[in-house]
């Protein structure tokens, strides 16, 4: 796109804000195996994959404007296609297997995508997602080699082979290292996505389809592209996830876990690319801190979403920028008009 | 204003509720003599199958105020805390790596063989023990065995031969056995494992072989049977086994009484659904049928640890009927009260050391916990229902008790089950 000077030097801020929060992240992440149990490391291993996961979905949603009520199809496809080809291929190399998990992710959105978004966006694209994923669930749960209801267990932290030295997953806790590690990337990919040129085309489809197309910008290319590059990204987060748990079963294919990026990113901030990361992050601390109130733990967590999402319509983060103008004197009415949306 | 307050209330309360959590758990809690053993119960405490993790959570919470009030364990008291895993294997590994995060390295259990299979792997390096107390799958203890996995209850293929050794021996008359059988492993298992007893009791004990017909195979968690229902109406069988279970076998039932299905077959038997059929059909409940049980207390009236566990599960909740699991989960507790006992520590691989050929009293009798697959060798419970005028609409009619001798398979740890008879299986 054309606007250079004043695009660069918004990147050059965004930049350095979000490397900095993205670093506190990390610092966090990496010492915590030092300070904390095992069941809090084990809590935040799963809450990058889901990090993963919320970025992914809000790449479609909050930059294309695609509703997808079916993206656990993607983390699933990535999961088990990694399991079965680990399984059946030991001797090929983890990280071969974890992008070809993406690439088959991908591939499968853009033949989904070739056909789903061909007429359909808005509701009807939410519905078509939702059937594949349910296709997904089904086939799963009935095909013998993927273990059908009980799924694949026994799935192995790999021997990571990098030239010079093997690391093996398996000990300590490395496999949550090269986690972090894999999410890290992943999570930098999509930030380069959303603030590079090919964000930008997106934003422009998400606010105003008709325009972009006026303007040149071929539409239904660019919503596959996002579609794609979200389900591949979801792929390797699912890939990830089964020798994290060691176990995959076809509930990771199910509505409800399609369910979990769409809060995520209503929780956080639909506007904002920290959204999704913030949603995915208060989520897991409610689950974790309610966790010995049996019984009781949905009923709360789900009132507190309630209280969030009635307080902050925009999602914590849009409530959070609302309420900074507001301390600095400016009217709320100044905010954004995609921020009042 | 007042709209700004309860924000900014909110958004406190939320901050510190999450600091909180998260400061709570950085705490690392170090033992000194004197202090409680800590247990880890493992069980889904919300969600579809609370039903059950309830029994468990009493059963446990007996054995411990039991084993307490008798002055605990070293002189030490002990203490149950609870996890809920909801029946979810990603949850259940959450709950294990919580309870071993937090210095509780002996832990017990378990519904569900899913999330049995998934914990199971990621005990050793996280130096945990875990007593199963209901999950049935034969893995367990072949294929996925770990040596920090236990399991005092009994297994599928034990109960599945014990049923077929009693259909056998009481009802020589039916020879041709069919099923309705879940699309599941532990579906799978269980009938396979019935077979091979069928194959190797009805020849000894009749002197004729047996005919086992094809298995229709249903979606567990199928909420429409009638397709299945009319198949089984045509079938020339004599006994059904329906391995359809919990749930889905009081779905099926209701269906099935409209066709008159449990009338059309002479006997009737289902793998493990308890009290839950005869509760849930009441006045339809399916004459005849038999049903497998962790533990039925009727069974070993006169016995004190059954009888003062029975007492106590009556006083505390009102309900006279303890399902097995309450049995199982007090029987878990009493082999770690027993381990820790004769190891005279609450080391993990001290009382790996003393639960293995560890042989210990329970509600049902003595159990031997095989040193070899970690599997205890234990009675296995049968109790037949029947339909009822009074208001309760169901009573028991009748139970049995078979020993396991010669049921259970040599222990084989890390190989997959071979079943002797069934060569299909």
């Amino acid at each position: 796109m054309t606007s250079s000077t004043n695009g660069s030097t918004i990147n050059g801020s965004t930049w350095r804000r979000d490397a900095l929060i993205a670093a506190v992240a990390l610092a966090v992440l990496v010492s915590l195996p030092f300070v904390a149990n095992k069941g809090i490391v084990f809590v935040a291993g799963t809450l990058a994959l889901h990090v993963v996961f919320g970025l992914s979905w809000n790449l479609m949603f909050g930059q294309t404007g695609l509703v997808s009520f079916g993206h656990a199809s993607f983390f699933a496809i990535g999961g088990y296609a990694f399991a079965w080809t680990a399984k059946m291929f030991p001797q090929l190399h983890p990280l071969l297997l974890f992008a070809g998990a993406g690439v088959l992710g991908a591939l499968v959105a853009l033949v989904v995508g070739m056909i789903a978004l061909r007429r359909s966006v808005g509701v009807y694209f939410a519905i078509l997602s939702l059937a594949l994923s349910q296709i997904v669930y089904l086939l799963l749960s009935y095909t013998p080699s993927l273990g059908q209801e009980d799924g694949l267990t026994g799935i192995r932290r790999p021997l990571l082979s990098l030239g010079l030295t093997t690391i093996d997953l398996a000990r300590g806790d490395n496999y949550y290292y090269f986690m972090i590690a894999m999410c890290t990337l992943l999570a930098i990919g999509l930030w380069w996505v959303v603030h590079g040129s090919m964000g930008r085309v997106f934003k422009s489809i998400q606010q105003d389809p008709e325009r972009a197309a006026f303007l040149g910008i071929n539409v239904q290319g660019y919503r596959l592209r996002s579609f794609a590059i979200a389900s591949g990204t979801t792929a390797i987060a699912g890939a990830l996830y089964g020798p994290w748990l060691q176990l995959l079963t076809p509930e990771i294919a199910h509505w409800t876990f399609s369910a979990r990026p769409i809060l995520y990113t209503l929780l956080g901030g639909v506007q904002s690319f920290w959204g999704p990361v913030v949603g995915a992050l208060c989520f897991a601390v409610l689950e974790y801190g309610t966790r010995t109130l049996h019984g009781l733990s949905e009923i709360v967590v789900g009132c507190i979403l309630l209280l969030i999402v009635l307080a902050f319509p925009g999602g914590l983060l849009g409530g959070l920028s609302r309420l900074g103008k507001r301390m600095a004197g400016k009217p709320a009415v100044a905010a954004k008009p995609e921020l009042a949306r | 204003m007042s709209n700004d307050f309860s924000r900014r209330q909110i958004t406190k309360s939320l901050a510190v509720f999450g600091a909180a959590s998260a400061f709570g758990s950085f705490t690392r809690p170090s033992f000194a003599q004197g202090q409680p053993i800590r247990l880890g119960l493992i069980s889904p405490l919300s969600g579809s199958q609370e039903v059950i993790g309830r029994y468990q959570l009493a059963g446990a919470t007996i054995a411990v105020n039991q084993i307490n009030q008798a002055g605990g364990v070293l002189g030490r008291k002990i203490e149950l805390v609870t996890r809920d895993d909801k029946a979810a294997p990603a949850a259940g590994v959450a709950a294990a790596k919580d309870l071993s995060g937090n210095g509780v390295n002996l832990m017990l259990g378990v519904l569900s063989s899913g999330v049995a299979l998934a914990i199971a792997p990621t005990l050793q390096a996280d130096k945990s023990v875990l007593v199963v107390s209901a999950a049935a799958a034969n893995e367990l203890t072949h294929d996925q065995f770990s040596p920090n996995v236990f399991r005092t209850a009994d297994h599928a293929y034990s109960r599945q031969r014990a049923l077929a050794k009693l259909v056998a021996g009481d009802y020589p008359a039916v020879s041709d056995w069919t099923a309705i059988n879940p699309q599941t492993a532990i579906g799978t298992s269980n009938w396979d494992s019935f077979v091979d007893g069928m194959l190797q009791f009805y020849p000894e004990l009749n002197k004729k072989d047996p005919k086992i017909t094809d298995a229709i195979w249903a979606k567990f968690g199928a909420t429409d049977y009638k397709n299945d229902i009319a198949q089984l109406m045509r079938s020339k069988s004599e006994g059904l086994y329906c391995g359809v279970y919990g749930g889905d076998a009081v779905t099926m039932f209701g269906q099935a009484a409209a066709y008159g299905l449990t009338k059309k077959f002479k006997v009737l038997v289902d793998p493990g659904s308890e009290f839950i059929i005869a509760q849930a059909m009441g006045k339809n409940t399916p004459p005849g049928l038999w049903s497998g049980f962790h533990w039925f207390y009727g069974a070993y009236k006169g016995q004190k640890i059954n009888d003062d566990l029975y007492d106590a599960y009556v006083k505390m909740t009102g309900d006279k009927y303890p399902a097995g699991y309450v049995g199982e989960a007090h029987t878990s507790v009493l082999a770690y009260a027993n381990a820790i006992q004769k190891a005279g520590s609450t080391d993990t691989d001290k009382v790996i050391a003393a639960l293995e050929g560890l042989e210990f009293d329970s509600c049902k009798g003595m159990r031997k916990i095989r040193k070899e697959d970690h599997q205890a060798i234990c009675d296995i419970n049968f109790v037949q229902f029947g339909p009822d005028d009074t208001e309760q609409g169901w009573k028991i009619t009748d139970f049995k008790v078979i020993k396991d001798e010669g049921l259970s398979e040599a222990p084989a740890p890390g190989q997959p089950l071979k079943f002797l008879y069934n060569k299909k299986g």
